[in-house]
């Protein structure tokens, strides 16, 4: 099967250009698309750029950004990521070398001897200064559930001079979520976190933490809750349907509003938008969207087991209110059905029938 | 079909009915039916036995002598006296130093006016060095939700105490001055007698004890709105268990918000509100002042429970001022003549130990992580509980306040 062209599958110039715009880069999309259309269609970078690392990290990071905007990425925009990081690392740019042994030491799958050349690597880089590197220390400290350690490498990454607000704030985020879940009594430590993050990143960048706030807010401050949780619903961030939906339910008593927010949360299946779909549509007297409701959830208990024993509970749960509604649908349905006859009669029999028939 | 009336029996059906749902829900309703019945009531809420303990052990103590307050908890300062002024210049006028009968009376006047004269400058001068201590204290610290937030989490700053709480809340009374003044410059003698028709004009550390006896009887809770909003907890039909500012409709909220003594915004702000269908305004100042009222007295509760601390003692100013802001009072009912007065104080001392013992039971506010918090009992911004006095009588039917009969129930 042939390749679809590079223009259909490439982002447009004119957001290429915003993202260099927003990474304060001195290259122009007029020197990097080709060098992605070369790798694209033939998997070669032009020999004038084949040595320079920097610039072909920052087309790496270009591919990222664009996976971040996007929330999705294709195959081959995947591929060439991986390329133009494996190509900077091999061309003497720090970064890329530090993100690729995060990538090895974090992988199950590498060797041993490859995990020590990592190691050896990052050692060498964090003993140069290099700022990445500490975020990548702490960040493969958290994976392996040292969180005291992580947390120790993200300080020592924050005191580094001349940092990107990007970066800084991702390491502020992960910094407030270890205090988040470590303690309760930590959460005004986390909360500044949070609050800082959200002041010098832009949305797409931490939906997290508006989530996190959110959380942290909304039995203090439910207002501020919504504002945060529909922040985090205009990039897509699934946990907050369902939040956002009960909060609009529960609190505001904005039940239309709350059907909407479920629906939506419906749409990428998470499981308790149904259950409050059913609660909202049930106090707004919608029986037939209750109706609905339970044969989507009938449907999806039978792809997961997880989601079987949940639908399992919820049913036991409403069985008074799940009975309400078979009976009114019922009720309503032969209704209709007479209705139908009603209108149907005439018109079947208006053949043969005279107006004396009447 | 012909009408059949209910019989007794099927009154007393619903009836019980009624109180299975009411009692299930609301373990820490006090009642006030009988001595049984109260004390059956009050058996198993700790909070209520730890209250009475303190009291009987001397721990809580209320006095007017300012030596002898607890220092953090009090600002005395910022509210008005218990005593009367006249009364108090005419005990002396007939008794150490007497005068002759016919200046008694200009004399009586001419000390009455300038005993007045020196409490405002004693409340001005107060508001004045306040204004001055809080007016670059960053407030956001200060706001209940986030004192809310903190008590819960537990990690309130220790140099957060009520005293500035409360302070920083009342701190808004300085920006009374400047109208205070101008008007009194414009009306002059005639200014006086405005602020005896309307006494909310005048500044409310200044205020004599008629003048807040006034007040205090604008601000009476509406059996009406009380009933319909408790009725959450058994009282009439209602018997949801939380109830948000957002289940009322803006009318009921209006109202509301118009007569708890905690509101400082004016009345023609809210009708605009109310005009233009801004519920949200409404309902979100109705939850700041709900969880002014929670955070004041977990900060009492905290002084008075913590084992550390010897006795709390607060002023019988302070005393008034919880009662009055709470509502726990009745129409005609005087709260500086009760509370110089050894039973009336004893009443209005169990008042607020029953209402804590309604809000707080079961509500750790040393430990709330560890055993439980107030939202967690009571859910986010319940209104129903809102100046609620956790008692009822009449078997779960009416919001009773407790009273000078049942002090012998509590002994």
């Amino acid at each position: 099967m042939s390749k679809p062209e590079f223009s259909k599958v490439f982002p447009s110039k004119k957001l290429v250009n915003r993202i260099l715009f927003q990474l304060d880069s001195d290259v122009t999309s007029r020197t990097i698309l080709p060098i992605y259309e070369s790798i694209y269609n033939s998997n070669k970078i032009p020999t004038k750029y084949e040595k320079n690392g920097e610039v072909l990290f920052l087309m790496n990071q270009v591919l990222n950004k664009v996976r971040k905007i996007s929330n999705y990425e294709s195959t081959p925009l995947k591929h060439m990521r991986n390329f133009l990081l494996y190509k900077s690392a091999n061309n003497g740019s720090n970064d890329a070398i530090a993100l690729l042994c995060y990538e090895i030491l974090s992988s199950k799958t590498t060797t041993t001897e490859k995990k020590k050349e990592a190691e050896k690597l990052l050692k060498d880089l964090i003993y140069h200064g290099h700022a990445l590197s500490f975020k990548i220390v702490g960040d493969l400290n958290r994976l392996a559930g040292d969180n005291e350690e992580g947390l120790r490498w993200y300080n020592k990454f924050l005191e580094q001079p001349n940092l990107a607000d990007e970066l800084r704030g991702d390491v502020l985020e992960k910094i407030g979520e270890i205090e988040y879940k470590a303690d309760v009594k930590n959460i005004k430590k986390a909360e500044q976190k949070f609050l800082e993050v959200i002041k010098i990143c832009k949305l797409q960048d931490c939906v997290k933490s508006y989530f996190y706030l959110a959380q942290i807010y909304i039995k203090y401050d439910p207002m501020k809750a919504k504002v945060l949780l529909e922040q985090c619903c205009t990039q897509g961030f699934k946990e907050a349907f369902k939040e956002l939906g009960y909060l609009e339910m529960n609190y505001f008593r904005d039940y239309r509003k709350a059907q909407e927010w479920f629906k939506i949360g419906m749409e990428v299946f998470e499981v308790e938008c149904y259950f409050g779909y059913f609660d909202a549509s049930f106090t707004l007297e919608q029986y037939s969207k209750c109706l609905n409701c339970l044969k989507s959830m009938e449907n999806l208990s039978r792809i997961d087991k997880n989601y079987k024993d949940y639908i399992k509970m919820f049913v036991t749960h409403r069985a008074d209110k799940i009975e309400t509604v078979v009976k009114k649908c019922s009720v309503s349905k032969s209704a209709e059905t007479k209705t139908a006859e009603r209108v149907a009669t005439p018109i079947s029999s208006g053949k043969a029938s005279t107006r004396w028939d009447m | 079909m012909s009408h059949v009336p209910l019989g007794p029996s099927s009154m007393l059906l619903k009836l019980v009915a009624r109180r299975s749902i009411h009692y299930k829900t609301y373990p820490s309703v006090i009642s006030l039916d009988s001595k049984a019945l109260f004390a059956k009531s009050t058996k198993d809420n700790n909070l209520y036995q730890l209250l009475k303990t303190n009291l009987e052990k001397n721990r809580f103590r209320v006095s007017s002598k300012d030596d002898e307050l607890s220092k953090d908890v009090n600002s005395v300062v910022t509210l008005p006296g218990t005593h009367s002024v006249i009364a108090e210049e005419r005990a002396r006028i007939n008794g150490s130093a007497p005068v002759a009968r016919w200046r008694r009376t200009p004399t009586l006047w001419f000390r009455i006016i300038r005993s007045q004269m020196k409490t405002y400058r004693e409340s001005i001068k107060g508001l004045y060095r306040i204004h001055k201590t809080y007016k670059h204290v960053d407030p956001k610290p200060y706001s209940s939700p986030e004192m809310l937030k903190s008590l819960e989490a537990e990690s309130l700053d220790s140099a957060i105490t009520r005293k500035k709480f409360v302070e920083m809340y009342r701190r808004s009374e300085f920006w009374k001055l400047p109208r205070f003044v101008l008007m009194f410059f414009i009306f002059e003698e005639m200014f006086l007698v405005m602020v005896y028709l309307w006494p909310k004009l005048g500044l409310k550390s200044a205020l004599t004890v008629g003048a807040y006896n006034k007040i205090t009887n604008s601000h009476v809770f509406s059996e009406d709105l009380r009933n319909q909003m408790s009725g959450t907890v058994g009282v009439g039909k209602n018997t949801a268990s939380i109830s948000s500012p957002y289940d009322m409709n803006i009318t009921t909220l209006k109202a509301l918000l118009q007569q708890l003594p905690v509101n400082d915004v004016p009345k023609w702000k809210i009708s605009v509100w109310k005009l233009f269908n801004i519920k949200p305004k409404i309902a979100n100042l109705v939850s700041e002042k709900y969880k002014y009222y929670v955070v004041d007295d977990w900060l009492l509760l905290r002084s008075l429970l913590d084992p550390n601390v010897d006795h709390l003692t607060i002023s019988d100013r302070e005393l008034v001022n919880l009662i009055a802001e709470r509502q726990l009072y009745s129409k005609g009912e005087d709260l500086n003549q009760m509370v110089n007065d050894v039973t009336g104080r004893q009443v209005l001392i169990w008042r607020m130990f029953l209402y804590w013992s309604f809000r707080f039971d079961k509500v750790d506010v040393l430990a709330p992580l560890k055993n439980g918090s107030f939202t967690g009992k009571w859910g986010v911004n319940n209104v129903s509980i809102l100046n609620f006095p956790g008692t009822l009588a009449e078997f779960g039917d009416k919001v009773e306040m407790f009273n000078k009969q049942h002090l012998e129930w509590v002994e």
